[in-house]
């Protein structure tokens, strides 16, 4: 991963994040708002981290993992891109929770 | 033509006394005074930035999982970025006091006391921040700017001084230009997302739902439309650091003066104390 590939994965971040905060949960149902609560900490908290750090401090082995999750996030990006119901969105979204968290660990 | 040469020469001679007469930026009134208010600028800014976080934090916690992991995850992330605003801020009083011993020296103050404080706060700015979150410069960026010290017009101790200041302090100027960019970005990125939700919660649904509009409703709808004010706030302070890096190197070369920027930031300071003293735009995305 390059400093140039670590900005591109804040942008990613940035993005999912955004997406799963103006998600309306009034549109959501019971199940799917605790889904999204998940969701959106583990995102909040890899965007908070993400801003918190700095590429050159990060260890080579962080670098590499960084490399692989943010290939996830790129697709969650992407995924929900095109998608307008709420519900589907999170449901793009939340098959990345388990990357969002280690992300946010890794930073 | 031989009769006008006596002339020219004298003509040269008063050209030459008026400028080595005419004080430089150092010993007039003004850089301990601008560097204060430079800091200080800055300083608010910094403290903006975390309180916009935390608000906008602590309005974003009750949607979260109700459980000790995330508080406490939440909290450390926030304790984190206090951390890095702290070391930010002890930073610009480096510099702040730099720019005042500076002052000192140049009127006249050549104690072994200034002079030792001087070399020590080059030496601590020479120890840019470290931690994560607040961006490195090279310090290629400012290589040379030392040769732009006019030796001619500073005294020998003057000279030395802004010979060993010149980069170190530049590259501070500069290492606060990117610090204050990341933080307009850190404020603006979040500014933006709440400002969505509170149009959609305040202004789209009452309205779509065809409920009556209150008063309430057309102050948001207008405050909606008008810019941010505090982002435009964040620009001015963003282009008056980058003035503050010309006048350093105006400084180094002996010409220029700080009045346009004292405006700049006495008008800002306020500004953002104003901005501090207003009620935060951070919205529960509920």
């Amino acid at each position: 991963m390059t400093p140039s590939d670590f900005e591109t994965l804040q942008t990613d971040v940035h993005a999912v994040f955004s997406a799963l905060y103006l998600i309306d949960v009034e549109l959501l149902s019971a199940e799917e708002r605790k889904q999204h609560q998940q969701v959106l900490a583990a995102a909040y908290l890899a965007f908070v981290n993400a801003e918190n750090a700095r590429f050159a401090a990060l260890s080579a082995h962080a670098k590499n993992e960084l490399g692989e999750l943010a290939g996830h996030v790129k697709m969650m990006r992407e995924g929900m891109a095109e998608l307008e119901a709420p519900s589907e969105q999170l449901g793009v979204l939340g098959k990345g929770l388990d990357a969002l968290a280690r992300l946010a660990k890794l930073l | 033509m031989l009769q006008s040469i006596p002339r020219i020469a004298v003509c040269i001679a008063l050209v030459l006394t008026a400028a080595c007469a005419s004080k430089t930026p150092l010993q007039a009134e003004g850089l301990a005074t601008t560097g204060k208010q430079y800091t200080t600028t800055l300083k608010k800014v910094n403290s903006f930035a975390l309180d916009h976080t935390l608000e906008f934090t602590a309005s974003l916690l009750p949607n979260l999982p109700r459980d000790n992991t995330t508080l406490l995850t939440q909290t450390q992330a926030m304790q984190q970025r206090a951390e890095l605003l702290q070391t930010t801020s002890n930073y610009l009083d480096t510099q702040a006091l730099y720019f005042a011993e500076l002052s000192a020296l140049a009127k006249g103050d050549t104690s072994t006391g200034t002079t030792r404080a001087l070399r020590k706060l080059v030496e601590a700015l020479n120890k840019a921040p470290d931690v994560g979150g607040i961006p490195r410069v090279s310090k290629e960026a400012v290589a040379g700017l030392a040769g732009h010290v006019a030796s001619w017009k500073h005294g020998a101790q003057v000279r030395e001084e802004l010979m060993r200041g010149a980069e170190p302090v530049a590259h501070a100027l500069l290492l606060n230009q990117h610090i204050l960019q990341e933080q307009i970005q850190w404020i603006t990125q979040r500014e933006a997302l709440a400002r969505q939700v509170e149009y959609r919660e305040k202004v789209l649904k009452p309205f779509v739902e065809d409920k009556k509009l209150s008063e309430t409703w057309k102050n948001a709808w207008i405050k909606h439309i008008k810019q941010v004010p505090t982002i435009e706030l964040l620009e001015q302070a963003k282009a008056a650091s980058i003035d503050m890096q010309q006048a350093w190197v105006n400084v180094l070369r002996g010409e220029g003066s700080f009045e346009h920027l004292q405006g700049v930031f006495n008008q800002l300071n306020s500004n953002i104390q104003a901005a501090n003293n207003r009620e935060p735009n951070t919205h529960d995305p509920k």
